[in-house]
């Protein structure tokens, strides 16, 4: 069989996580490199595809997962941290605004060795979404950014107790002005509802003795970043959260709450959100096979959720392909890479621009359940902005020159007419064009005219296809 | 039971949403349909989410409870600083642009509306508000429902993200933007020619159908040559700049009968005072202001605006000056053919539900008054009640 369907994993929520191997039925090719790159990645350029192809799978899923030594440019994984770690500080050092650092991070997006530590970290960007709508102070998102970078597969307590100590996310959930003397309950409920648990998995009981648990922490002087803990803040009385009575703080409540059962399908229902659809929900068995491949002693383990996620069948396989709608940022920056249009030319400030169009903008998520994500990028404004894009970026405006366009197929020796169109449907849609979607493309392809090449590709971009992985 | 509507429909007095001509029913009977259909479909009703969950009674004041100036030590609005509706409840004193609304007898209020065992949840309670339905996952809207049954006509919702779940339907779209130029395709773009895929279910072809219909929309809209930024936009100047482009639309006669838009920021846990103030200044002012634009077009009598939010909040007032999720709060329905004053009693705070008040309304009540008696839509194709105990309109 080599066509396996939704409803067989549904079915079989047992092998849906098995891993994968190539076979005669499934095997290793470009198509299977181009899903990967684009569901898990950040787009791939041609020669990385191919090179994924001849090194074999297990090369290939090695490199996805542990990173490649050298980005889509050629720069080697070292000097692209190092630049961009330089950029982010001398931003730090020098200005207030959260502009610049969004152009650094996009900088990196752009450029990394290991697009996988980027997407996880994106997730995590929305997944603790706290926007500068009412964090004023700037740097304070900045450091939680870099945290989340730091344990971006760290055991989830790990990542949840930083985030509870966190200085933005406790001045956005109010966790800084959570005292004894006056409980405020706003960062229990989140914790338990859209970071750890999920509705359903605790009790009002259970947010109003964590809020409790909470009390201590607090910005000294008020309004500065620095976030201290004061004993004489903190509730010392009993609490009985989950069912555990004692006398506990925010390292029992995160330990009591990372232990429940539902806390590792929380992590592994946002890896499935992240890499394997946004439209679709998981049945409950797919997700609780995913879950329970990552409880280990009483925490999460995140690194070892996300090798099973993506070593697995499910994941390798044609169901789901298609049913994820990438993220504004992740669209953009996967169509620079696959493309080779590289900064300067588009410059990052217009491209940043782009996405907030799209919808996105870093440090700016619409509520605390962060970017609803899904269709939703997809209302009226994101789809102009994405074509809006498209023409923007191969006509003369983003001064990509317009021989790059040609530049690009020849470079990768692929043969003119018929054979470039498929070229970049496979390229940017991860999967061949159907005769009437070839025609489709043909038939306003003039190879005399001097922008033909561009115009192919902005067609292949504004096509429903390539707004889905 | 027929509705009204359907069985103009049925008779062929009407077809579609136009007038059928040359149907076999009586004359008399053809200008009565007439008369009947005239009267709601130039109706439009514009819906304000408050999102965050608004903090009811320090918007709708119980001045004369002293329970309530118990529960709110810093946080309490005193009697002298309310804006009196009554002997019993004023509004909060940021409220002034409403008072003439409310003298002129064009603003009802509903008090204590909610629903059984509330949500204390944003994101679960909100979407049980935009369902319209209670216990079962929501995929459609209240009004997406209603404009599926071809009785609500288009939709448009402005404000940032996608449209609200209240919008969501099963047939057709949704129109959304949230600045007019969003929808401006550059010259550019090439036309749709892909419009297949490999199956049935392919999201490409949801997408496809979306890229045509926002194709159509963004050549009908008016276009101006420059917007502000969204982003650079003043929190206090939000609703105005969107309500401006919900007028803009209005005016045109463009073929949407529900707006839908947002103001963000009522999730007011801690030092509240200073920001519900603000927040509620803004309101009432971009609410009055919009519908004395629509006097000066004479379209005042076509509109009616209406006001929630997901939940209010705890009677006591939390120790960060400020107040955690509650249950049931007012909402607010203004316009020319509104039947002023308060319906749903007044906020008892001598019984409360775990420190929240309990709630008198059901929201799905003052859905059933504004489907029904404002834009003629049989309200139980939608919601699980066929007319409304509230009386909204004169």
């Amino acid at each position: 069989m080599n066509h396996t369907t939704t409803t067989d994993w549904k079915q079989q929520p047992r092998d849906a996580w098995l891993a994968y191997e190539p076979s005669p039925d499934e095997p290793w090719d470009l198509t299977k490199v181009l899903r990967m790159h684009r569901r898990a990645g950040l787009g791939t350029t041609w020669a990385d595809a191919e090179r994924d192809v001849a090194d074999g799978y297990d090369a290939a899923i090695k490199r996805l997962l542990e990173g490649a030594p050298t980005g889509p440019d050629g720069r080697t994984a070292e000097a692209l941290d190092m630049f961009a770690d330089a950029m982010l500080d001398s931003y730090r050092a020098g200005s207030a605004a959260l502009d610049p650092v969004r152009i650094a991070w996009l900088h990196r997006l752009t450029f990394t060795a290991w697009p996988l530590r980027e997407r996880m970290i994106l997730a995590w960007h929305t997944h603790y979404a706290t926007s500068e709508t009412k964090v004023f102070e700037k740097e304070t998102l900045v450091e939680q950014h870099l945290v989340q970078r730091r344990l971006w597969r760290a055991p989830t307590s790990e990542l949840h107790l930083a985030m509870l100590r966190d200085s933005a996310m406790l001045y956005w959930l109010d966790g800084a002005s959570n005292l004894r003397s006056s409980v405020n309950e706003n960062l229990a409920r989140e914790f338990f509802e859209l970071l750890a648990l999920g509705v359903g998995n605790y009790s009002e009981q259970d947010v109003r003795e964590s809020a409790r648990a909470l009390t201590g922490w607090q910005r000294v002087p008020e309004r500065t970043k620095e976030l201290k803990y004061l004993e004489s803040m903190h509730d010392p009385g009993e609490m009985t959260i989950l069912d555990h009575t004692g006398n506990w703080r925010d390292e029992d409540v995160v330990r009591i709450a990372s232990a429940q059962p539902a806390a590792a399908q929380r992590i592994a229902w946002r890896l499935w959100r992240t890499f394997v659809s946004n439209v679709d929900e998981p049945t409950p068995e797919l997700l609780e096979g995913l879950a329970a491949t990552m409880r280990v002693d009483g925490d999460v383990d995140v690194s070892h959720g996300l090798e099973t996620l993506l070593r697995s069948r499910l994941f390798h396989s044609t169901a789901y392909v298609d049913r994820r709608v990438p993220s504004p940022v992740e669209w953009t920056v996967g169509v620079l890479r696959s493309c080779e249009a590289f900064p300067p030319r588009p410059n990052l400030i217009e491209v940043s621009a782009a996405i907030d169009r799209m919808g996105q903008r870093f440090f700016r998520p619409p509520n605390v359940a962060g970017w609803p994500g899904g269709m939703e990028w997809l209302a009226g404004p994101g789809l102009v902005a994405r074509q809006n894009f498209a023409a923007w970026l191969t006509g003369g405006e983003s001064k990509v020159p317009v021989e790059h366009w040609d530049q690009v197929r020849v470079e990768h020796q692929v043969a003119s007419g018929d054979a470039e169109i498929e070229f970049w449907t496979t390229l940017l849609w991860g999967r061949t064009a159907s005769s009437e979607e070839q025609a489709a493309l043909a038939e306003p392809f003039d190879q005399n005219k001097p922008d033909a090449r561009a115009r192919l590709v902005r067609a292949v971009l504004c096509a429903p296809n390539a707004q889905l992985c | 039971m027929w509705s009204r509507r359907e069985f103009l429909v049925r008779s062929g007095a009407v077809c579609g949403s136009a007038i059928g001509l040359g149907s076999a029913a009586p004359q008399w009977w053809q200008r009565v349909a007439l008369a009947a259909e005239k009267a709601t479909s130039g109706r439009k009703l514009v819906v304000i989410e408050l999102r965050g969950g608004n903090d009811g009674l320090n918007t709708v004041v119980p001045f004369a409870d002293d329970r309530y100036h118990k529960a709110r030590p810093t946080l309490g609005i005193k009697a002298e600083d309310a804006i009196k509706l009554d002997d019993h409840l004023g509004l909060h004193p940021e409220m002034t642009a409403w008072k003439p609304l409310w003298e002129d007898g064009k603003l009802a209020i509903v008090e204590n509306c909610g629903y059984p065992n509330p949500n204390r949840s944003h994101f679960e309670s909100m979407d049980i508000w935009h369902a319209g339905q209670i216990g079962t996952a929501a995929t459609s809207g209240w009004l997406g429902r209603a404009a599926d049954r071809g009785e609500a006509g288009e939709l448009c919702y402005v404000g940032d993200g996608a449209a609200s779940l209240a919008l969501s339907r099963r047939l057709g779209t949704v129109a959304a933007l949230e600045r007019l130029t969003d929808l401006r395709l550059d010259e550019g773009v090439p036309p749709l020619r892909l419009t297949s895929g490999p199956g049935e279910e392919d999201l490409a072809l949801a997408i496809a159908k979306r890229m045509r219909d926002v194709r159509k929309l963004s050549d009908r809209l008016p276009q101006p040559q420059s917007e502000p930024d969204p982003t650079t936009v003043s929190t206090n100047e939000v609703l105005n700049a969107r309500l401006e482009i919900v007028r803009t639309l209005i005016e045109r006669d463009e073929p949407f009968r529900v707006y839908y838009t947002a103001l963000p920021g009522f999730d007011t846990h801690a030092q509240q005072s200073g920001t519900h103030g603000r927040l509620w200044r803004q309101t009432a002012t971009a609410v009055s202001e919009f519908l004395a634009s629509l006097k000066k077009a004479k379209l005042d009598d076509d509109v009616t605006v209406f006001l929630f939010s997901e939940f209010g909040r705890r009677v006591h007032e939390n120790g960060s000056a400020g107040t955690d999720h509650g249950a049931a709060a007012p909402v607010f329905v203004l316009g020319n053919r509104v039947a002023g004053g308060i319906q749903g009693g007044v906020p008892n705070l001598a019984d409360l539900d775990n420190g929240d008040l309990r709630h008198q309304v059901d929201f799905r009540d003052v859905y059933a008054a504004l489907l029904g008696d404002w834009l003629g839509v049989d309200p139980s194709v939608v919601l699980d009640r066929d007319r409304s105990t509230l009386k909204l309109f004169a």
